[in-house]
């Protein structure tokens, strides 16, 4: 079957992290053409009080970043934007493997703590009811339930493979890849795909 | 005042971890379920903000504390997937307090306001600030996006009796069509009756000579009538069915209708305009369809099995149970088959529906197509969808193929039992052959029903759900009601707005803390960069929302006192986009005012500096615009726009981006004709190419919300502040142009 277009419901857009009431609006109304590429050569990062900050060049003054994925279907570690609090993107980074061990396990789990997807590994009960259809699943955050509008348009194929679902609340979910599930949980997958 | 559900609850935490907490202490509060720092976690945190203090509990334990005096500003904001809260203390330091995924976000946005709010205006907003829930208390399942009904929840009695408050208009109709069923189920069961009579009196009679032809002429005009008489009855029963399907559907319509047209924007925007367009329609639709074909067909059926079933049981029970034994076999397997079926159905749909989407997206975009020389590209990409949709529809036809045998198999089942039971009694003379096929016709029609109302739940519920969306809208709270005592009011034209604070969600004010006066007469530029709120405030001006904090005043009254009528017929307003009508350019132009003359039209038309065109077209004012008219440019239409805007000579004109679509010199020719009528009314316009504020006698420019500066053009040209870096940005522009 052909890929389902991606970017489906609740998808990023307006979601512009930790920019503050408001700025996911106005993102993109300043562009940067001149923003540099980043790696380990010239840039560093640091976390404090829960936040991220950027040094560039490494003697610079720590600035309060926020990181965005500009491919958060297909590239997940890969063409990041860092953006200061206005969303005015400071620097790109092409692969966060450009960065040594320390630095790329800090970028991973920034980029992991914005965007939260749960990552289903077996589907126990599917429910369908007016247009709606209820989840009760394992993942990797544990057992959860979360319930689906319009089904067919909430699960997005990002891949060959790889689901999205977009819950009514704008939580996201993901399988990596429905080949590994167990019979079951493809078997009441299946008809919405 | 007492506590909401969700606030209880909370309060009832709080309490057990700072027992000392009273109600009235209480600020806002709040739970977390994510790790602060990693994905690695999931957490039990939980915030209490008294009047003093901010304090984050982790599984249990207070992990950390901050004083409110410290506190600069609570923020929220949303990541993908989850959202974080975050404090900024005076010093300008933040740091991250709380994250959750996306289920907990309306709370935490309207905690962390209510933070905020206590901290500005020292008011405690615990019992305001209750989030609206998005999941039914009941069953936990989620609402519809802008709904509070709960389709898995809602009373199916309370729902009928509702649709029979709007059909009970129409009762004796209903009653009718009821009295007319009965008489068919008599008809219907009489015939088998006269089939008998004429096997074995006349058909299989072992004395030909004594069959006498008036008795069998007569048998036959019996045939001949009963056959008339179910026909005729069954055009009458659809005749009373039809009317009352029809009516109480075009009750239930307008209803629907004119209580969309009551509500406010805010609700309407909360839906789509097809999602509307299927309350009035499509659902609706569904229930007509409900009343006029599937009630009566109920009605019959249940009737027809009632009453075939008591004849079978009187004439011959151990027959009767025979015929009804694989009963419930073939009622479950109809059931189990009409749900797979619906499954297959709807993926079938979807498939359909993708292809279309598909196909639209094409046609729409064949000019790009065909600049680019993709055709066999998206030729490809059609192909994939129209396989798939293929290869649902013969997964479909392949299990009806291999199902639909199996379902007739087992329905002519009872018919094998009544044939060896009929069978033995007629060999051993109890039975006559014209009853055994009486009989037959009688297991054929008590099965018919069955395999309706195998299928019935369903219908019945996709129609309450149906009724329930309609009775949804219909009960939705009007929150732009006029006051009881609302007046009409003669504007004069000023507006007075007094902190006034707004937001279209929980989480994020668009409007902070406005204060600003005008006088009547006044041209007011709005100016900043775009979702600065330029557009919310003149939404606010024209009441399409309410504020939710302060007051806006038109003329010292407040504006939730002004009815809504006046008010608005005595605003125009030019949007940036403009619609017109089906109809020609005068009804459009004469829109707000239907009873506008000629000469008004043509004057209004000549002021926006529309008139020139219209004049050019070959039908002049009579030429069809809108969806299926007249190709108009968009600087037509906005022109068209103005004139309609001006007809009613309004107090307060509004023009949002009015004037962006044209080119200057047309822009400056309105603008001119603008200003000369301008000392008639207070106008605000917004505009983002500055010239065409040159005109205003003050301009207002706003900032993340909030007013940053206010005066003259030289003023803010003085004051080399956010007006007077746009003005040299555009200017630089222009140099460049």
């Amino acid at each position: 079957m052909a890929p389902r277009m991606m970017g489906g419901p609740g998808g990023p857009r307006g979601m512009g992290g930790p920019g503050g009431p408001g700025e996911g609006k106005r993102k993109g109304s300043r562009e940067n053409p001149n923003a540099p590429a980043i790696s380990a050569e010239n840039a560093t990062f640091s976390m404090k009080n829960g936040f991220l900050y950027m040094q560039c060049p490494k003697d610079a003054e720590p600035v309060r970043v926020n990181l965005h994925r500009n491919f958060p279907f297909t590239f997940l570690w890969e063409y990041i934007s860092v953006l200061d609090m206005s969303n005015y993107e400071l620097a790109t980074i092409r692969d966060v493997a450009l960065f040594d061990e320390e630095m790329k396990a800090l970028l991973v789990r920034e980029l992991e703590r914005k965007y939260y997807s749960p990552a289903i590994s077996r589907i126990l009960s599917v429910k369908d009811r007016f247009g709606f259809s209820y989840w009760d699943v394992e993942t990797s955050g544990g057992r959860l339930t979360f319930t689906l509008q319009d089904t067919f348009k909430s699960i997005v194929r990002a891949g060959e493979n790889k689901l999205f679902f977009f819950d009514v609340d704008g939580n996201r979910f993901v399988i990596e890849d429905v080949d590994t599930l167990d019979r079951k949980s493809r078997k009441r997958i299946e008809i919405y795909l | 005042m007492t506590l909401t559900e969700t606030n209880k609850r909370l309060y009832e935490r709080a309490r057990a971890l700072c027992p000392t907490l009273t109600e009235d202490d209480v600020v806002a509060l709040w739970e977390y379920n994510l790790d602060l720092e990693t994905n690695d976690n999931t957490r039990d945190g939980f915030v209490i903000v008294d009047g003093h203090t901010c304090t984050v509990y982790e599984e249990g334990k207070e992990t950390h504390a901050v004083s409110l005096s410290d506190v600069q500003e609570f923020r929220f904001f949303a990541g993908v997937g989850c959202v974080f809260v975050e404090y900024t203390r005076k010093n300008g330091e933040s740091r991250l307090i709380s994250r959750a995924d996306c289920h907990h976000k309306n709370k935490l946005a309207s905690a962390v306001k209510a933070v905020n709010g206590f901290m500005r205006y020292d008011e405690h907003a615990f019992h305001k600030h209750a989030p609206q829930e998005l999941v039914c208390p009941r069953c936990g399942r989620a609402y519809r996006a802008g709904s509070q009904t709960c389709l898995s929840c809602f009373s199916k009695r309370k729902m009928i009796k509702r649709l029979w408050g709007v059909a009970s208009p129409y009762k004796w109709y209903i009653f009718a069509s009821i009295l007319v069923f009965v008489l068919t189920s008599a008809v219907s069961l009489i015939a088998p009756q006269i089939s008998q009579n004429l096997t074995d009196n006349y058909i299989l009679n072992e004395n030909p000579e004594s069959v006498l032809l008036t008795g069998f002429l007569l048998v036959l005009g019996q045939i001949l009538l009963m056959q008339l008489l179910q026909r005729a009855f069954s055009s009458i029963q659809k005749y009373f069915l039809l009317i009352a399907g029809n009516k109480v559907v075009h009750n239930l319509r307008n209803i629907v209708f004119e209580k969309i047209q009551r509500l406010s924007i805010s609700r309407i925007s909360k839906r789509t305009a097809g999602e509307l367009m299927n309350r009035v329609s499509s659902d609706t639709g569904r229930i007509r369809m409900f009343v006029v074909n599937e009630m009566a067909r109920l009605l019959e059926q249940v009737m027809l099995f009632i009453a075939v079933g008591t004849v079978l049981f009187l004439y011959d029970y151990r027959l009767a149970l025979l015929i009804i034994l694989p009963m419930p076999l073939i009622f479950v397997a109809f059931s189990l088959f009409r749900r797979m079926m619906g499954q297959l159905f709807r993926r079938s749909w979807e498939r359909s529906s993708q292809s279309n989407t598909v196909l639209h997206d094409i046609f729409s975009g064949i000019r790009v197509v065909k600049s680019y020389g993709m055709e066999h590209r998206e030729a490809k990409r059609f192909e994939s969808f129209a396989a798939a949709e293929k290869d649902t529809q013969l997964k479909i036809e392949t299990k009806w193929a291999y199902i639909n045998p199996i379902l007739h198999f087992l329905m002519g089942f009872g018919e094998f039992f009544l044939l060896f039971y009929a069978g033995n009694a007629i060999l051993g003379g109890t039975m006559t052959l014209g009853e055994m096929a009486k009989f037959s016709t009688y297991s054929t029609m008590i099965y018919a029903p069955l395999q309706f109302l195998a299928g019935f739940p369903r219908q019945f519920m996709m129609a309450m759900t149906s009724v329930t969306k309609v009775f949804e809208i219909i009960d939705e709270p009007e929150d732009i009601a006029d006051a009881k005592d609302a007046v009409d009011l003669k504007v004069e034209g000023s507006i007075e707005l007094e902190n006034v604070s707004f937001g279209y969600d929980e989480a994020v004010d668009v409007l902070r803390h406005i204060n600003l006066q005008i006088k009547p007469g006044e041209f007011i530029g709005l100016v900043g960069k775009s979702g600065t709120g330029k557009s919310t405030l003149i939404n606010l001006i024209m009441r399409m929302y309410d504020v939710d904090e302060g007051t806006l005043k038109i003329d010292g009254v407040d504006i939730r006192n002004i009815s809504q009528q006046s008010l608005r017929s005595q605003i125009g307003v030019v949007l940036q986009e403009t619609f017109l009508f089906n109809g020609s350019i005068f009804q459009n132009i004469a829109y707000a005012k239907p009873d506008a003359s000629r000469e008004d039209v043509i004057r209004a038309a000549k002021i926006a500096g529309a008139h020139s065109f219209i004049v050019k077209l070959t039908d002049g004012y009579d030429t069809w615009v809108g969806e299926k008219g007249c190709t108009l440019s968009g600087g037509e239409k906005q022109r068209i726009a103005i004139a309609r805007a001006l007809l009613h000579n309004p107090k307060i004109l509004i023009l949002d981006e009015a004037t962006a679509s044209l080119d200057t010199e047309t822009e400056k020719q309105i603008q001119d004709s603008l200003a000369a009528l301008s000392h008639e009314r207070t106008t605000i316009a917004i505009a983002h190419r500055l010239s065409t504020l040159r005109n205003a006698t003050r301009l207002v420019v706003l900032d993340r919300g909030k007013i940053a500066e206010i005066g003259t053009h030289e003023e803010l040209i003085e004051k080399q502040g956010i007006y007077y870096n746009l003005v040299m940005a555009q200017r630089e522009m222009s140099k460049m142009a």
